[in-house]
């Protein structure tokens, strides 16, 4: 799909319900004229909505809007008969204990307040540098703070749940709800940080393969982390097929696979090593 | 103030008149949106009455902020969801259901004489069934959202005011909505139109 026509696709929905505003009314008209895919498209939605409008749901009789207070005031009575002898219960209750409650509850918010300024101060004070800041990261995303090949493999271990709940979600069928955008969005950000601090800390190293791993992965969730909090679709399919094109699950399994083995050969060849030191 | 405000001032003291003025202006309303949402009679009518009750047990925690009906579409939707994920409306999208939906298309209000010739209505009938089916696709949320725009004619603020969300999100929800409805929907368009 061409950007152009993604975003003119991002108007539809303003041209269907509301009135556009005149430039990109006029934008919009221009595109209709020569995208015979969104013409179509836009056609369609039209129509199907005309199609909806024929909906016909059977009307009740006359007899029930005017029985209708009738039927409703015997629970109502009901509900206010079961509902008294506690209302008394709750006045006095509001007047003794919940009014102080109130009060009570500001003192567990105001140290909760006093603890966020303490760890602000600790963060983002000058003498703070930035590998501990990437510590603390990396202790509030979940990780610990290990060797630079230990944090490498949580990151991309995590990244990796991340991503497959992307790749496993289809924006035509599922609900958006399923995706959970705003915790998805945390812990990208989260991640992003994460990354670029080993980015930092690995050329030195020379690893390219991993260096390319590591920015792709960086690419992809700062996609995530600037998505906005509404559903947009299209935004969500741009991500989706950012994750494809990159083939960055399959990068993901690669390296821990090929990490995987180079592990068991260390564990294998260690006693060769050993017996050779003792011949 | 509204003159709706001035009667939930009214019954909030107690005065069941002013309750009862409420609900006759209402009443309409909350059924037509309980009827699109379940395509039901009776399940219409019981959510319309607990609607109702809701509203009365919580008149105290009305704030006024924003209209007293828009308080209520938001109770009648959260209903709607809550008692589909008990029921589970979706399963029950069956044939006789359906059926039981289009039941009403040949007759008058009174459901006595039929007012349509039987090629036409079993065309009709035809239609509903598809618009029902098509409709049973759409997640509980998208399908409140779509019929209070496109059955009740609510303006995008107000039904992002009664459902707490920005207009952003049911532009995109209403959007999302007709496509899938028109995926749904798409053998038909060649035809009717």
């Amino acid at each position: 799909m061409k950007i152009k026509c993604r975003h003119i696709q991002k108007l539809m929905g303003k041209a269907l319900y509301e009135t556009l505003e005149p430039k990109a009314e006029k934008e919009f008209a221009r595109h209709l004229e020569t995208c015979e895919a969104c013409r179509t498209l836009y056609d369609g939605l039209k129509k199907t909505a005309g199609i909806l409008h024929a909906r016909k749901l059977r009307t009740p009789d006359p007899c029930f809007w005017e029985s209708y207070w009738d039927s409703l005031s015997p629970r109502l009575s009901r509900n206010a008969r079961m509902k008294k002898p506690f209302q008394s219960a709750r006045k006095w209750l509001h007047a003794r204990v919940l009014v102080r409650r109130n009060t009570l509850r500001l003192v567990p918010a105001l140290s909760l307040v006093a603890i966020g300024i303490v760890i602000g101060k600790l963060i983002w004070s000058p003498g703070f540098d930035s590998a501990h800041s990437a510590g603390e990261m990396a202790i509030i995303s979940g990780t610990h703070i290990g060797s630079i090949r230990e944090r490498t493999e949580y990151t991309l271990e995590k990244s990796k749940v991340l991503f497959l709940a992307w790749a496993n979600f289809d924006p035509e069928s599922d609900d958006a709800e399923t995706l959970n955008l705003p915790f998805q969005k945390q812990m990208s950000q989260l991640l992003v940080q994460e990354t670029g601090f080993l980015k930092s800390r690995m050329h030195a190293n020379a690893d390219r393969r991993m260096l390319e791993l590591l920015t792709d992965l960086e690419v992809v969730l700062l996609q995530i982390a600037n998505l906005e909090d509404d559903y947009d679709l299209n935004a969500v399919s741009l991500v989706k097929s950012g994750l494809e094109k990159r083939s960055v699950l399959f990068k993901i399994n690669v390296s821990q696979i090929s990490s995987e083995s180079r592990n068991t050969a260390g564990s294998f060849q260690q006693p060769a090593d050993k017996e050779k030191s003792t011949i | 103030m509204t003159e709706d405000q001035i009667l939930v001032d009214q019954a909030r003291q107690g005065d069941m008149n002013a309750f009862r003025d409420l609900v006759e202006r209402n009443k309409q309303k909350i059924y037509f949106i309980a009827l699109d949402m379940t395509g039901n009679h009776h399940d219409a009518e019981d959510i319309s009455q607990d609607v109702f009750i809701k509203a009365y047990r919580s008149l105290s925690r009305f704030r006024g902020d924003a209209r007293f009906s828009s308080w209520l579409y938001r109770i009648t939707v959260n209903h709607c969801i809550e008692r589909s994920r008990k029921k589970s409306w979706k399963a029950v999208c069956t044939r006789e259901n359906m059926d039981e939906k289009t039941a009403g298309l040949n007759t008058d209000c009174t459901g006595s004489e039929p007012i349509m010739d039987p090629e036409k209505y079993t065309e009709q009938s035809m239609i509903q069934l598809h618009i029902e089916k098509a409709l049973c696709t759409l997640t509980e949320r998208e399908k409140a959202v779509f019929i209070l725009r496109h059955y009740h004619d609510l303006p995008l603020k107000e039904i992002a005011r009664s459902l707490k969300v920005t207009e952003g999100t049911i532009k995109s929800t209403l959007f999302r909505a007709l496509k899938r409805l028109q995926k749904s929907l798409s053998f038909y368009q060649q035809e009717i139109i």
